[in-house]
């Protein structure tokens, strides 16, 4: 079995059109890393903006109180009014603490500019400060976590778009595994050899799910170095995510912080990854050529996406977000599965391990069909 | 040893492309001589087990080769018609998947791989893609892989295409030398490829069986049937349009014309020894008119 699995991964890796598409995938992920990272809002015009960043994440970590969010404010207008306004930087992260505390009618960007003007300065005994049990957030036995968030959201934005890299990389490859045989005509000889219709089987399937997940696992790893040279480490994992002012999910019901959500994403990722080669390999196996295994796998990936913009509502827009395409999305995941209007279940992680198993039978089914398939198989 | 077709049909809504086929085979070399779209290929494809008859039974050794196709499998060689290889696999490399994929221990596989390629004529090549080698080259390389598991049943459809007449009697000499205790069952447009090597023919028209047996003895079956005679060229293109011409050569200002046929066709026309090419041509006449 190990050496068919070897040929079969073989055959696989010297497809042009694999090869291409490996080519273009690499592109792609550069391109994902430089502007999700690289050319992130965070570094600012001459590239300090992460470096200060950290400097204020510095002071403004610790115990998630009303008091620190006073004094993350405090420090944020003093500083405004201080520095120059040619060279103030943008201070991403006290910007978001700041619209999520303050009042949208302090407007208090005008105040500060008006008070500079006039040789005065702001303080923020003058500003009306919303507080934590105001806006709502989920209180837990231990208080939450504040600490680095920017970072932390962009990565996980970057996470979402490596999903649809990784998704069809892995559909332009597991459409290839059967259908591309069958167009060359070789099911005849392969199918009439000894383990031609169940080993072999079983070896296409090995080798289109291995080389998806390395390419997953690569991918990831490559993200998680990349995001490791950003933030200058991991700083922040620990930050609770209901603290992540820029995701705002502030009443998220479990706690978790933002290393937990990272591992739940790529669990969740990757056993929708596992469907979506399942899926893929079943239809190459039906089809008799890889471009139209290409097209309809594409399709299906898609379908339930477009299906939810037109039921809303209910059992059916329930199932749809059990797909992939639906909730790939760190945000969205989190959003979704912890809302009962929005999913089966009441609790988030009843849903999260809902979705993880429903995903993995869908998985284990597909696959059983290939091999059914395959073994019964007969010419036209 | 013996396989068994019983009462095989195929039929596709409303054509049939095999029709209450029956046969038995004992070792030995069988040619099935059919013209294109006769049914030899689905034949071949039913036999091998990726085509599944409508009704009729294949048996080997009294086993339905169906219910038991993993047995089966396992003593077949069986050489499509018409599949692409790997271009990017050297010649080795094919083989030894094929004999990963009929369960050969890697060990003997490589010794079993180099050894069919050196009988091939493939050993200096065998390290260079595929996609380098000629026609002829693809052609001998699907031969070895169809030996490779030392096949009791072997199937062969077209071998011999693409073959140049060098390569066309290394192939009849290889068949030939591997034959012995198993049964090979091949297919050829080339008449004379079957006329040397097989030990009986099998003439199967429009999905019928239409006839079986030595060559000597089916040539003989249409003795009486072949003639030859010298036309004026004025009267060359009646003849054309009148007979099943076999062939025809010039002689000076006349042209010499063998003429298939039952009655005789002209009153100088004189009896010939009749070959396996006429009986191809008495069987599928209307494909030879076309």
């Amino acid at each position: 079995m190990k050496t068919i699995v070897k040929y079969e991964m073989e055959k696989i890796q010297q497809n042009r059109t694999f090869i291409g598409a490996l080519v273009i995938s690499l592109f792609v992920l550069a391109g994902i890393l430089y502007i999700g990272m690289y050319h992130a809002q965070l570094q600012g015009i001459e590239r300090k903006g992460v470096e200060n960043y950290h400097q204020i994440v510095e002071r403004s970590t610790g115990e998630f109180t009303d008091q620190r969010v006073q004094d993350v404010l405090s420090n944020y207008i003093g500083r405004f009014q201080q520095d120059d306004v040619n060279n103030r930087g943008f201070d991403l992260f006290s910007w978001e603490v700041a619209n999520t505390f303050i009042a949208n009618g302090e407007n208090i960007y005008d105040r500060m500019n008006t008070a500079v003007k006039q040789g005065e300065t702001l303080t923020i005994d003058q500003i009306k400060v919303k507080s934590i049990e105001e806006i709502g957030f989920t209180e837990f036995e231990k208080p939450l976590k504040m600490g680095s968030f920017v970072t932390w959201k962009d990565f996980y934005h970057v996470t979402n778009q490596l999903f649809l890299l990784i998704s069809t990389l892995s559909i332009l490859l597991c459409s290839l595994v059967f259908s591309s045989d069958t167009s060359r005509n070789m099911n005849p000889l392969l199918l009439s050899t000894r383990r031609g219709r169940k080993q072999m089987t079983v070896a296409k399937i090995i080798a289109g799910t291995f080389i998806s997940v390395l390419a997953f696992l690569f991918i990831h790893g490559v993200s998680l170095g990349a995001f490791a040279l950003y933030n200058s480490g991991f700083t922040g994992w620990d930050t609770s995510i209901q603290t992540n002012f820029s995701m705002e999910l502030f009443t998220f019901p479990v706690e978790l912080n933002q290393l937990q959500v990272y591992g739940l994403a790529v669990a969740l990722q990757l056993i929708g990854l596992l469907a979506i080669v399942g899926i893929t390999l079943y239809i190459s196996s039906a089809t008799r050529s890889p471009f139209s295994a290409l097209l309809i796998a594409l399709g299906i990936f898609l379908l339930p996406k477009a299906l939810t913009q037109l039921v809303k509502r209910g059992p059916i827009y329930h199932l749809l977000n059990l797909f992939p395409i639906n909730n790939y999305a760190v945000q969205d995941f989190l959003t979704l599965m912890s809302t009962k209007t929005e999913f089966f279940l009441t609790y988030f992680m009843q849903n999260m391990v809902l979705t993880m198993v429903v995903l993995v039978a869908i998985a284990l089914l597909c696959n059983w069909a290939v091999y059914q398939r395959l073994k019964q198989y007969q010419e036209a | 040893m013996q396989l068994e077709l019983k009462d095989l049909t195929k039929s596709y809504d409303d054509t049939i492309a095999l029709n209450r086929v029956s046969f038995r085979l004992t070792p030995g070399i069988y040619g099935l001589l059919g013209s294109n779209g006769s049914g030899k290929t689905t034949l071949f494809r039913i036999i091998s087990g990726v085509l599944k008859q409508t009704t009729g039974t294949v048996t080997y050794n009294g086993e339905n080769t169906r219910a038991n196709s993993d047995a089966f499998r396992s003593i077949l060689g069986f050489l499509p018609q018409d599949f692409s290889y790997y271009p990017d696999f050297t010649g080795m490399k094919f083989m030894l998947y094929i004999a990963a994929l009929k369960g050969i221990h890697k060990n003997v596989a490589k010794k079993r791989c180099v050894e069919l390629l050196e009988l091939v004529g493939l050993e200096d090549v065998r390290n260079k893609k595929i996609k380098t080698y000629s026609g002829g080259m693809k052609q001998r390389l699907g031969i070895a892989q169809a030996m490779i598991n030392d096949p009791e049943v072997l199937i062969l459809d077209e071998p011999t295409v693409g073959l140049d007449p060098k390569e066309r009697v290394r192939f009849r000499n290889l068949i030939s030398s591997f034959s012995e205790n198993k049964i090979v069952l091949l297919s050829t447009h080339i008449v004379s490829d079957i006329e040397y090597i097989a030990d009986e023919i099998l003439v199967l028209n429009k999905g019928v069986l239409e006839n079986r047996g030595p060559s000597f003895r089916l040539i003989d079956t249409i003795s009486g049937c072949v003639w030859e005679t010298e036309v004026e060229n004025d009267r060359l293109a009646g003849m054309l349009q009148q007979h099943l011409i076999s062939n025809q050569k010039h002689a000076g200002n006349k042209t010499v014309l063998r003429i298939i046929s039952k009655e005789k066709p002209a009153p100088e026309a004189k009896h010939v020894q009749p070959t396996l090419e006429d009986l191809y041509l008495y069987y599928f006449r209307e494909e030879a008119v076309r």
